[in-house]
């Protein structure tokens, strides 16, 4: 008698994602089904007070050059961006997760520069649910650059590798949100990185920055069919309840962006991502609050460019 | 991106949620600084220290003034909370820093306030049951540095040595049932009946203010908070509040007022037009530590009242 081992692919952090060809994705992510995409919530969870003070932040500040062009800033103001295709805005799309019967969610992500050119950076809470028992959001989950109007100009990149910060996984805590997604070819059979370029990423900067915010909105008074950006949001503070969480402490700026943002980019030098979108209050939707990136960032973006 | 959604129901709930394990623990920690109430005003489920998580810390009087001060771990942080209870009444202010927020290490810098080094030296410790948990409390005295000047010297404290101690979770303590049904507090009452409720919030960049007011039967309770980061630094101011009658909804739900008793002071008024616009104005205020006569009124903020049929 034969016994078949299964083998998974060796993966000391992040899982694989079931192969799913960009055909099967573009075929599957119909504009209907994207459409009926709802934004995702984070969930809580109980924080484990001594994991966080075993969290530091130190670490010398570090730049990876972006592959594109330099964003040139234009008015402010949290506006559509007339043409999503530009070889500026195209590294930003719209993120579509299947929940099987229980329908769809969609966030934001943005390309990244990395050596396998396939690397897309978003909030962990569009990767998995957090905390101890978090549960991996990997089906059917594809990124779509520039997209507008159900258009996928670029092609779908459906994801093969998926991680967040290992803080988030553990605690939950927001000031980790965090993730990483490696994507595989389009249609066309071109990396992400050919179709569109990548942004750069910066980690251990200080807080202090000036942001433009790329996202797709979902909720009122969007709806999320068109990408859209605020620019030049100065940093405004920290969430005082950014303290409470393990991690460093979170960056806020004016800008009222909704429910399907989540992940979207926030680039500073007009290339350079340093922070993603993570959560607003219904009170008043600005501010937004993102992630800092710091050394674990650093470390979710080393294991994702790593992968083959 | 997640929007968090500020609603009166989950306030309620939050006020049970909140106050049962607060007052359990109370008769185990009474060394340290009391569990900030802030949270109700922002989200459920937040991370206020539940019974699995160690706390540590320590409470002091200064001399001079009507003010106690505690250090102790608050989740990743460390908070020195100023507090000042009045016949019922709560008025506290929190300081909120990350730094090291270990069992027997407290460290961080509160800005331009002050600073504490402390390391806690065990004189003590013992098991105790609260429910099915069990908790380790050390009794000890923590050695170091603390000097805190709060905003305008209202408060002022430098202390080398200070007694306190540290809980933290032992495992599980066998359940046993009660003998006697246990009197229920004042917390669990307000799903006798159901509450009116009134919540008056306000933000202003990454700063938040907010009142809830409830009301079942002829008890009140009343919540005000102010959150505010200044750098590394938090600052959550809170008072609480729960008079006879000190606030009352008309039959059309089309008018409420408050005037509730010390740490406030004077009264809000709440009108509802009906073409749906609504007036939050008076001269309501609440005396915060640090922060007097904080104005809890005005065109900013944004209100909802639910009264019940």
């Amino acid at each position: 008698m034969a016994f078949a081992v299964i083998v998974t692919a060796p993966a000391r952090a992040g899982v694989w994602v079931p192969q799913m060809s960009a055909r099967e994705a573009s075929a599957f992510w119909t504009p209907q089904r994207m459409r009926e995409a709802r934004p995702l919530e984070i969930k809580r969870s109980r924080l484990d007070a001594a994991a966080a003070s075993r969290a530091g932040v130190r670490g010398r500040p570090h730049r990876v050059p972006a592959e594109l062009p330099r964003l040139t800033i234009e008015a402010s103001g949290f506006e559509q961006v007339a043409d999503p295709t530009a070889p500026e805005y195209r590294i930003n799309g719209a993120i579509f997760i299947s929940f099987g019967i229980f329908g769809y969610a969609r966030c934001s992500g943005t390309a990244v520069h990395s050596g396998n050119q396939s690397v897309v950076l978003t909030a962990a809470h569009c990767i998995n649910e957090g905390g101890p028992r978090g549960r991996w959001l990997k089906e059917r989950w594809v990124f779509v650059p520039a997209f507008r109007y159900g258009q996928r100009p670029f092609g779908v990149f459906p994801a093969r590798w998926i991680d967040t910060t290992r803080q988030w996984r553990r605690s939950g805590s927001e000031n980790y949100d965090v993730g990483a997604a490696v994507v595989g070819p389009n249609q066309r059979g071109e990396t992400l990185g050919e179709a569109v370029g990548g942004a750069g990423i910066a980690w251990n900067l200080k807080a202090r920055q000036t942001f433009d915010v790329h996202g797709y909105p979902v909720e009122e008074p969007f709806d999320g069919e068109t990408q859209r950006i605020c620019r030049d949001e100065p940093f405004i503070g920290h969430d005082p309840n950014s303290f409470l969480f393990p991690g460093p402490l979170n960056l806020a700026v004016a800008c009222g962006v909704t429910g399907g943002a989540s992940g979207g980019g926030w680039t500073i030098d007009g290339n350079t991502l340093n922070s993603v979108t993570n959560y607003g209050y219904f009170d008043d939707t600005s501010p937004d609050f993102g992630a800092y990136f710091g050394k674990e960032v650093a470390r979710l973006y080393g294991r994702a460019a790593k992968v083959k | 991106m997640s929007l968090r959604l500020t609603i009166l129901i989950p306030f309620a709930l939050a006020i049970v949620l909140l106050a049962a394990p607060a007052a359990q623990a109370a008769e185990a920690e009474q060394l340290l600084p009391p569990l900030p109430p802030r949270k109700l005003m922002t989200q459920v489920g937040a991370p206020v220290p539940p019974l699995h998580v160690f706390r540590s810390g320590f409470q002091v009087e200064p001399s001079s003034g009507s003010y106690k001060v505690g250090v102790s771990t608050f989740g990743s942080a460390v908070a020195l909370v100023v507090s000042n209870q009045h016949r019922g009444s709560v008025a506290e202010t929190i300081y909120l820093a990350k730094g090291v927020a270990t069992p027997d290490r407290l460290q961080a810098t509160f800005g331009q306030f002050g600073k504490v080094l402390m390391r806690f030296h065990e004189t003590s410790r013992h098991a105790v049951c609260l429910g099915t948990f069990r908790l380790v409390r050390h009794k000890g005295i923590f050695v170091g540095n603390l000097r805190f000047r709060g905003e305008n010297g209202y408060v002022s404290i430098h202390v080398h040595r200070a007694a306190g101690g540290i809980l933290e979770p032992g495992g599980r303590c066998p359940r046993r049932p009660h003998p006697h049904p246990r009197h229920h507090s004042n917390g669990s009452n307000i799903f006798f009946g159901t509450p009116s409720a009134f919540l008056a919030e306000s933000r202003h960049g990454v700063d938040f203010t907010g009142l809830l007011a409830l009301e079942f039967g002829p008890i009140s309770e009343l919540l005000a908070t102010h959150e505010e980061s200044r750098g590394k630094l938090a600052i959550i101011r809170a008072a609480f509040a729960d008079p006879h009658k000190a606030f009352h909804v008309n039959e059309a739900a089309t008018a409420a007022n408050l005037s509730p008793p010390a740490p406030f002071h004077g009264a809000g008024h709440y009108r509802a037009a009906p073409d749906g616009s609504t007036t939050w104005a008076g001269d309501l205020t609440v005396n915060f530590p640090g922060e007097p006569r904080y104005p809890l009124t005005g065109p900013d903020f944004k209100t909802f009242l639910e009264a019940p049929f």
